[in-house]
């Protein structure tokens, strides 16, 4: 098992995983989004190919207004 | 009509998105702006936020360009990684380069700005940077790669208008190839016309819009002064001249000189 984070929500997975198959998963996500993994940016192709390791941390962003 | 960064665009006037009162007066005000473009930005979601967000759904109907911001950044590396995010969240190259030095007045750090524009640039972005009227800075910039630059007025927010157009002249004087965008600080219509007449390209706010009482009638106020200032700047401002010249002919006129007879 391991644990990682979900806009700072712990949660644990049976087995790694890669960050494509972890977001299929998470019905609080759709729509348009983008992914930082460790505050690094992770680009939609990567998604598949990108394996979650044990205390990762997954931010989901957002659009939002700005000036 | 204006060419910017390969876009043809209608209008010089670039409204931001942040601090109106609903959603509703918002779109309302994008709409009686005529604004082509309009900023944009990016959040972590929430915990209990569900999916996408209101603002996202309504802003995409309006049929603008979106300019993403990296606000909130303060270092390079911060600045470079939010603005790939932007690109692929707003598919767009476009980036409004934000990169905080102070707090207190938001300067921008012009090290951190500087080294961020240069990777940004090389990584195809199209970057607007918020810098200082700084001329070396301003050239700098151009030197890494930067076709738009986006000086301050003022602090961001501040509502003081043109804190020293003599730097801001000498910016258009000197750099007359480069799209000149004032971002921040213009509080009034008025300074709008005036910067215009200065002749920059376009102008880029938000908080006089959206913290003005009526917002949608101060963004007709802001679209019609940038295009008053617009078409003065192309009409051609007369010189200013330091004795008064009568603007009728006096010669012939029934009273030329009557009082010395």
């Amino acid at each position: 098992m391991i644990n990682i984070f979900l806009n700072g929500e712990a949660i644990i997975l049976e087995k790694h995983c890669t960050l494509g198959d972890f977001l299929k998963i998470q019905s609080k996500i759709s729509g348009n989004y983008a992914v930082a993994l460790n505050k690094k940016f992770i680009a939609r192709a990567d998604y598949e190919h990108t394996v979650l390791n044990n205390q990762d941390h997954i931010t989901i962003i957002r659009p939002m207004q700005g000036g | 009509m204006w060419n910017l960064a390969d876009k043809i665009i209608s209008s010089r006037f670039i409204l931001g998105t942040a601090q109106y009162p609903s959603l509703d007066i918002l779109c309302d005000a994008i709409t009686e702006s005529k604004t082509n473009i309009i900023t944009v930005s990016l959040k972590k979601q929430l915990q209990h936020d569900q999916t996408e967000n209101g603002f996202w759904r309504e802003i995409k109907k309006l049929n603008s360009v979106f300019l993403p911001n990296t606000a909130g950044c303060h270092q390079a590396i911060d600045a470079v990684n939010t603005a790939e995010m932007a690109r692929e969240l707003f598919q767009t190259n476009w980036i409004k380069l934000e990169v905080i030095g102070d707090e207190y007045n938001l300067q921008p750090d012009i090290f951190e700005l500087l080294k961020a524009a240069e990777i940004l640039v090389k990584q195809g972005f199209e970057v607007f940077p918020y810098c200082t009227d700084d001329l070396v800075l301003c050239q700098r910039l151009v030197d890494v790669g930067c076709r738009i630059l986006m000086p301050w007025a003022a602090p961001i927010g501040s509502g003081k208008g043109i804190l020293n157009p003599y730097a801001l002249e000498t910016l258009r004087a000197r750099l007359p190839d480069i799209a000149l965008i004032i971002d921040a600080g213009i509080g009034k219509p008025s300074e709008a016309t005036r910067i215009m007449e200065m002749g920059f390209d376009g102008v880029l706010l938000n908080t006089a819009v959206s913290l003005a009482n009526h917002p949608v009638k101060m963004a007709a106020a802001f679209r019609d002064a940038i295009i008053a200032g617009r078409q003065a700047y192309e009409a051609g401002l007369m010189p200013e001249r330091n004795v008064a010249h009568p603007s009728t002919l006096l010669l012939d006129t029934p009273f030329w000189l009557q009082g010395t007879e």
